[in-house]
């Protein structure tokens, strides 16, 4: 075979350029740390990631929202709690008004129980800081207004608060200050809302009306245990929204292994690899420079 | 033989080792010149001539007059040639192909989380805040500005498609005003050799300039259905002579709505175009389309939805909300202008007087869930595109380097046959310096014989 000089430069130029180019690859891999630059690196990989990329946004955007989910459940329990409180605190003082023998006038009983009634609208108002927990879907106004005297109002609406905690479950937040009062009978329609049970005991124990005391009582306990009803409801409501945080989380660190392991290159590898490709790189620059070494030109005088 | 005869012949020995010379150090200064085939001095013997006085049928043999150069050699292979071409013409267009292709990827992919499938996730994220926080004038800041995002996103790809095909169209026109440069080169070329032809002379280096003109020829506008003729006869592309003889054709550039068409000047449009000009029209006429009609798919499918919904909805202040999104393209989609002027027109409840209730945002997010574009949701839209061009891309350069590996063997074995050896022109110009110094000194001898013969007689 001819070997003409022209085709040994042509050759060597392909060989340093060759050379040149993965070295830049490996070099540019490892500088990075990530194994798909492009999409044509790896047309499939980089569909893989950037659904990756897709599912993890969704998942942190879900992760907001549960925790946003789980801060309202823990307010809306406490508000229950404190009026479950207030409830048991009206209960007692109305138990000991039915018993005159156990001492404390009816009014000083009306007094304590109205004092109670202030702190259960505190309760029925209570707010997580921006929004009111009871109102339904009017969340930027005071839901209750007024007194037992005047009557109380309710300005919220029936409105339900449903968030997306994954893509199947939907929750529905928040309970009406209509549903936790029985307002309309709306929860359970033999029974009168809160604020006229209320009113109705004052009248009894005002009234000094032993039997009717006892009812009103009675019927006291049915609210009672429809607010502890709903305190359950939220209670599981909570358990869910933390079940769902926690998978979140456990899908997020899923995925962004995942994502890592497609993503990123394997370290060790590309070193070696790089180090192979400098070893043929610094072959090649020899190899260049010993061209046109020891041709007959040199032994001509 | 008559002792003047001697000095003939050993002149023509002189001529004939100088021309050789001549022919080395031709090869020599043109060792590194493109397409230069080495050429080579072919040595005959002058007719022979019997002795004088001898009679017939007693054959005594012929004496010889000497040597010259028959003709000057040009060594070269016309079909590695016509494979020079065609491969030639493959990685042009692979190569156009690929640099065209990595422009789309680049923009439609301008890195991670910077992608029009990122944009969207965001946009539809945002909604999914507003509807946790319906009533917050900053969750609805965040969704206009991802849906700025996202329309900027949508409009800057359109731009850059938009340019590309621009940039496509000039690139075009130079490369078709080369092609009838190279016409006219080859007409020239054509005619330079039919003269020296004609004068009994072999044209060794306006052929090679002419397979080079034929070579850049086939880079540009392919060699697949170009029939090379001779330096007399037709050059043609797709049927149509391209240069006959020393006549050149023109042709010029049309954009007409069916896409780029090229035209010979007498209206007959140019068929059978290969190389680079084939991978520019491609590109214009089919790549660039394809994904401007995708992006606008995405955006047409994104602002009918999501205003769809959106019109439902009430405002802050409890009027309707009305459009979202304006424009039906990814070139002209952008926000509607009363959002523009106040976030508080974004709506996430069809309630009036509901400020709590992100049902509505609720349901545009959902829309990031619905297999919108046939069976797939705008997000997988968007990362099918993605992986189309990646796609696309890697074949583009799949073949390229393919058929880069088959050039640089071909170029091997033309060089190998044409390229010029230092070392053997060396060798060579040592063996035609010696036959001439070796004529010299036969030339001497005869001076120094006829000076005896002189010497003698006077």
């Amino acid at each position: 075979m001819r070997v003409p000089d022209s085709l040994r430069v042509q050759m060597m130029k392909i060989s340093l350029s060759t050379a040149a180019e993965r070295l830049q690859r490996y070099q540019l891999e490892l500088a990075s740390g990530v194994r798909i630059q492009r999409p044509s690196d790896d047309p499939a990989g980089a569909q893989r990631i950037s659904n990756l990329n897709s599912n993890l946004s969704k998942i942190t955007q879900y992760l907001a929202t549960a925790n946003d989910a789980i801060a309202w459940l823990k307010s809306e329990d406490s508000a229950l709690g404190n009026m479950t409180d207030s409830l048991r605190q009206i209960r007692d003082d109305a138990l000991q008004a039915a018993n005159p023998d156990m001492g404390g006038t009816r009014e000083t009983m009306v007094g304590h129980i109205k004092a109670s009634v202030g702190f259960l609208l505190q309760s029925l108002n209570a707010s997580d800081g921006a929004r009111f927990l009871f109102g339904g879907n009017k969340t930027q106004t005071v839901p209750f207004n007024g007194d037992l005297t005047v009557g109380i109002t309710y300005a919220g609406d029936d409105g339900e608060r449903r968030v997306a905690l994954t893509d199947s479950i939907t929750l529905s937040l928040n309970h009406t200050g209509s549903e936790v009062t029985n307002l309309g009978g709306i929860s359970d329609p033999t029974q009168p809302d809160l604020f006229q049970t209320l009113n109705d005991l004052i009248t009894a124990i005002q009234s000094g009306d032993q039997t009717a005391i006892a009812v009103q009582i009675d019927t006291l306990d049915r609210h009672l245990e429809r607010v502890l009803n709903i305190r359950g409801e939220a209670g599981i409501k909570l358990n869910q929204a933390q079940l769902a945080m926690d998978q979140l989380s456990q899908s997020r660190l899923i995925l962004t292994s995942l994502l890592n392991e497609t993503e990123s290159s394997d370290l060790t590898e590309v070193m070696i690899h790089l180090k192979e490709q400098e070893n043929v790189m610094q072959a090649a620059t020899y190899v260049a420079s010993t061209l046109g070494q020891g041709g007959l030109l040199n032994w001509l005088k | 033989m008559s002792t003047l005869s001697i000095i003939q012949v050993a002149l023509s020995g002189l001529i004939s080792q100088q021309r050789a010379i001549d022919v080395t150090s031709h090869n020599i200064a043109n060792a590194n010149t493109p397409g230069y085939h080495r050429q080579e001095a072919v040595f005959q013997t002058l007719p022979s001539y019997p002795q004088p006085g001898s009679m017939n049928g007693e054959t005594k043999g012929l004496y010889g007059t000497g040597v010259e150069i028959q003709y000057v050699r040009r060594l070269q292979d016309a079909y590695v040639q016509q494979q020079l071409r065609s491969t030639q013409q493959e990685v042009s267009r692979w190569n156009t192909m690929t640099d065209s292709l990595q422009q789309i990827e680049t923009f439609l992919s301008p890195g991670a989380n910077l992608d029009l499938s990122a944009m969207l996730d965001r946009f539809f994220g945002s909604w999914q805040l507003l509807a946790t926080h319906p009533e917050d004038l900053s969750s609805r800041l965040t969704v206009r500005s991802t849906a700025v995002n996202l329309a900027d996103c949508l409009n800057n790809m359109t731009g850059e498609l938009n340019y590309l095909g621009y940039q496509i169209q000039s690139d075009l026109q130079v490369k078709v005003d080369r092609v009838n440069q190279l016409a006219d080169s080859l007409a020239d070329l054509n005619a330079k050799i039919g003269m020296a032809r004609a004068d009994g002379n072999s044209p060794n280096d306006f052929l090679d300039q002419r397979d080079q003109v034929l070579r850049e020829l086939s880079s540009i506008i392919g060699a697949g259905e170009m029939a090379i003729g001779d330096a007399t006869g037709i050059t043609a592309l797709g049927g149509h002579p391209l240069v006959e003889g020393s006549q050149a054709f023109h042709m010029t550039v049309q954009a007409g709505d069916g896409g780029l068409q090229l035209a010979w000047e007498d209206g007959v449009s140019v068929s059978g175009v290969g190389g680079e000009i084939a991978a520019l029209i491609q590109i214009h006429d089919t790549t660039v389309p394809q994904y401007q009609s995708q992006l606008d798919t995405i955006a047409a499918t994104l602002v009918s939805s999501v205003n769809a919904l959106h019109a439902t909805g009430v405002t802050m202040e409890d009027l309707p909300a009305g459009d979202f999104f304006i424009g039906d393209t990814a070139g002209s989609i952008h926000i509607a202008d009363a959002i523009m002027s106040s976030a508080r027109n974004i709506a996430s409840t069809t309630q009036a007087d509901a400020p709590g209730d992100g049902s509505l945002a609720t349901d545009i997010f959902a829309l990031s869930k619905e297999p919108l574009i046939g069976a797939q949701t705008l997000n997988q839209t968007a990362q099918a595109m993605l992986s189309q061009i990646g796609n696309e891309v890697q074949t583009a350069k799949m073949n390229s380097d393919v058929q880069t590996a088959l050039l640089e063997q071909i170029n091997a074995r033309d060089l190998q046959t044409g390229g010029v050896s230092i070392d053997e022109e060396m060798t060579n110009m040592i063996v035609y310096q010696r036959a001439y110094q070796a004529s010299a000194r036969v030339l001497a001898m005869v001076d120094e014989l006829i000076g005896d013969l002189l010497q003698q007689l006077g």
